[in-house]
């Protein structure tokens, strides 16, 4: 591994992802070094949430390859343990207590000492009060916040993070950048993946938008927007040429 | 190896924790599973001398078709609220969850059958008979198998439209073999037959639950990938 690699949070070479004969992914590649936020951006189908779920290895890329900390994590199962992935499913059992679902995965994970671990992640986020109810019981805004516990039980090196904002009002907004605030003070990495160009730059300082399985724009941000509406424009030509 | 069977025995009893709070896959089966094997009763008019021969296949029925509508939710519940994603970010062997998955829905089944047996001697007029235990060893195989099959296929079929629909088209044409051997030993231990006759069978059981316990184990991992 060279010092290079040991930089770089995610490293992606030509990544591809294909369901049957429609490929969601074509040859990404792309390195996020430790300790940056990555907004990810890009229209419904772009291929967002499938490079997500590769880069947290529930999916396993066509070809090309990903690496996590200089890592393939298919090869060492432990590295899933530096990854936190929310998406924007709850990805909780709705008839267990938000304790029982956190000590569940923090067992399953195999923490050490996962009662303090779980008990720490509920202080964190405020939840005492509702620890004790069954997450289908919960409000959005609650299961949400259930939901961020557990993806953080495992105090994970890199956040990957599906739709944060969808959903949520101003208050949990709010939480919920604050988080990330404190997440990259301690140097860790994180992509979030959004719609929601202005809340999502709050928190990142480099901006990477997919359409149809490529990477359109990688920069700082500022032009990310008008990249979004070049993108638009030129997909409702073409779907106007198709319908003609 | 430890740590593997700590992390099988958080996944099974997450899952039966989950049954016995919810009841969602035992009631429905059970329910249905009466309701077959009361049309049954009902619906066929065998002379005492013949129930004995009908017993079997009319079991294996009831039970096949309930187990089915059981299993085809022991997946759809952790894909709904998207827990299994959860399950599968943590750093466990793939083939563990496809394990505590197939312990959890044999144990409901099990259950399921203490309760629909009684009936099935009920309605039937079956008295006691001498090779009980060998009946018991049947069920026990015969649902292993099958539980086998069914979580992998729904597994499978996680994704799919028409889940409920396809499952049983995938998993009763691989089971074939399997319940001929359940209901021709249930039938020949039932009417009182030598039990050697039950023990080709048997033997058949038990290389298929063998044969399927291993595959899907290691087939498991490139399913839910996909």
């Amino acid at each position: 591994m060279t010092p290079q690699m040991l930089m770089e949070t995610i490293r992606a070479e030509k990544v591809t992802k294909a369901f049957g004969r429609t490929y969601a992914l074509k040859e990404i590649t792309l390195t996020i070094a430790t300790g940056e936020f990555v907004g990810l951006f890009g229209p419904n189908g772009a291929g967002k949430s499938t490079f997500l779920r590769i880069c947290a290895a529930l999916i396993r890329p066509t070809a090309g390859r990903l690496l996590v900390r200089g890592k393939d994590v298919w090869k060492n199962l432990t590295m899933r343990g530096e990854i936190g992935f929310l998406s924007h499913a709850i990805g909780l059992y709705p008839n267990l207590t938000v304790t029982e679902n956190l000590l569940y995965f923090a067992k399953l994970s195999a923490l050490k000492d996962p009662v303090r671990r779980v008990d720490e992640v509920i202080d964190k986020l405020d939840m005492a009060t509702y620890a004790g109810m069954e997450v289908g019981r919960l409000s959005r805004g609650w299961q949400q916040r259930a939901a961020i516990a557990r993806g953080l039980l495992n105090d994970p090196q890199i956040l990957l993070w599906d739709e944060p904002f969808t959903g949520l009002d101003e208050i949990a907004t709010r939480m919920i950048l604050g988080l990330l605030d404190d997440f990259r003070a301690q140097g860790r990495s994180a992509i979030i993946s959004s719609h929601d160009f202005s809340r999502t730059m709050e928190v990142c300082g480099r901006a990477i938008m997919i359409d149809r399985g490529r990477i359109e724009y990688d920069g700082a941000g500022v032009d990310v927007a008008d990249a979004y509406r070049r993108i638009m424009s030129v997909r409702a030509g073409t779907s106007t040429a198709e319908t003609a | 190896m430890k740590k593997a069977f700590s992390q099988f025995v958080i996944l099974y009893t997450k899952d039966i924790r989950l049954e016995m709070r919810s009841k969602e896959t035992l009631l429905p089966m059970f329910v249905f599973g009466l309701l077959v094997l009361t049309i049954f009763n009902f619906a066929f008019d065998f002379p005492p001398d013949q129930i004995m021969s009908a017993t079997g296949g009319m079991l294996w029925i009831a039970l096949t078709f309930s187990m089915t509508l059981g299993i085809s939710r022991s997946f759809g519940l952790e894909k709904e609220y998207g827990s299994l994603d959860s399950t599968l970010l943590a750093p466990v062997d793939r083939g563990l969850i496809f394990l505590g998955k197939l312990l959890s829905n044999f144990t409901v089944a099990l259950i399921q059958e203490v309760l629909l047996l009684p009936f099935l001697f009920l309605f039937f007029n079956i008295p006691m008979f001498p090779a009980f235990p060998w009946f018991i060893s049947v069920i026990l195989l015969g649902t292993f198998g099958f539980c086998a099959v069914a979580t992998l296929f729904s597994a499978v079929t996680l994704n799919a439209r028409m889940r409920e629909v396809m499952l049983p088209l995938l998993v009763f044409p691989i089971y074939i073999p399997a319940v001929i051997g359940a209901v021709r030993a249930t039938t020949s231990i039932i009417s009182g037959e030598p039990l050697a006759w039950a023990f080709a069978w048997i033997r058949l059981l038990i290389v298929f639950d063998i044969i399927f316990v291993t595959l899907a184990y290691l087939l498991f991992e490139y399913v839910l990938e996909e």
